[in-house]
């Protein structure tokens, strides 16, 4: 089963300056600087780094609920 | 809005994006401000936010509250005036180190000698950044800058010994370790007397890249391997960080 994930990264590209301190912390390797501009993929486990540690405000991690279903039987 | 970002009601978002460079500490420690005042609950109108000249004398202009940015090194008389004329107001001094400890430093002495009951949140980025590189008061020993091509000749201020002379309130901290620097910066803003948060951040432009960093992460991670926390002491050694036991004498 592929890996759900777990949060999405809400990038504000006007704020983001590419200094490229979020990619080096993030630990699933899930952003990423692609020809000047950042740009994130679906690893994201939510666990709020690069959020942490942007210091331009420009990155909010928004988390997503799954909900746990059971299979019948 | 995630309760992450629920600090961003104390900033004026349209003054935003920060003018800093790519990489610049001042944005976590304005961001881990703001985290503190949200944590402690502040009202806007109690706050009173007060800076200097620099790089990080800029950092006022984006609160959403009350805030003077004044002239260069007099960021603490202001802020003493302001808290003489109406005790009810939390002042808040954020500014760099050169504005702090170098052309403010006689403010500073004073202000710890008659303990008025402010915040002081020093970003110390070792350098005076905005001019270009010069050496500042809390360059380290043999350090490149523009100004010392050889190496800085001089011993720091020890800013420490400064702010306990007088026993006041301080703490220090750097940009890697957020969660301790809001810690202090809480402690800080209880304390009832005069407090100092010493921050240690990055200045990537114009003093890492000189003194061979490659990138900003680089310089945290330095700041995660040379930095030990500790909170139970009196007085800091060289390579710690932490919040010193305050006694009321």
């Amino acid at each position: 089963m592929a890996r759900q994930r777990k949060g999405e990264v809400a990038i504000n590209h006007n704020y983001c300056k590419r200094c490229n301190i979020c990619p080096q912390f993030c630990p699933t390797k899930n952003l990423e600087i692609v020809g000047g501009k950042l740009v994130s993929y679906d690893r994201c486990i939510a666990c709020f780094a690069c959020e942490r540690y942007c210091p331009d405000l420009a990155i909010e991690v928004v988390k997503i609920y799954h909900v746990e279903t059971t299979p019948a039987g | 809005m995630e309760d992450t970002m629920r600090f961003k009601r104390f900033l004026k978002e349209e003054n935003l994006p920060t003018p800093w460079c790519p990489g610049c500490g001042n944005g976590q420690i304005l961001k881990s401000a703001c985290q503190a005042f949200e944590e402690l609950n502040f009202d806007k109108r109690q706050v009173v936010i007060v800076s200097g000249i620099g790089c990080a004398g800029r950092s006022a202009g984006f609160f959403d509250m009350d805030s003077v940015h004044t002239a260069h090194g007099r960021a603490i008389p202001v802020a003493e005036g302001i808290k003489t004329a109406n005790e009810n107001l939390k002042v808040v001094v954020l500014s760099g180190d050169g504005d702090l400890l170098g052309i403010g430093g006689n403010h500073l002495l004073h202000a710890t000698r008659r303990n008025t009951p402010i915040s002081i949140i020093c970003y110390s980025n070792e350098i005076y950044g905005m001019t270009g590189g010069q050496v500042s008061p809390t360059t380290r020993l043999n350090t490149k800058t523009v100004t010392t091509p050889e190496g800085n000749k001089d011993c720091p201020v020890n800013v420490q010994a400064i702010i306990k002379a007088h026993n006041c309130f301080y703490a220090r901290s750097t940009t890697f370790h957020l969660a301790h620097l809001k810690k202090s910066i809480i402690e800080a803003l209880r304390h009832p007397g005069l407090s100092f948060v010493d921050v240690i951040c990055q200045c990537i432009v114009n003093n890492g890249r000189r003194v061979g960093f490659k990138d900003a992460f680089e310089m945290l991670m330095y700041y995660k391997n040379n930095y030990k926390i500790n909170d139970n002491t009196e007085l800091l050694k060289e390579n710690e960080i932490g919040i010193t036991r305050w006694t009321s004498a």
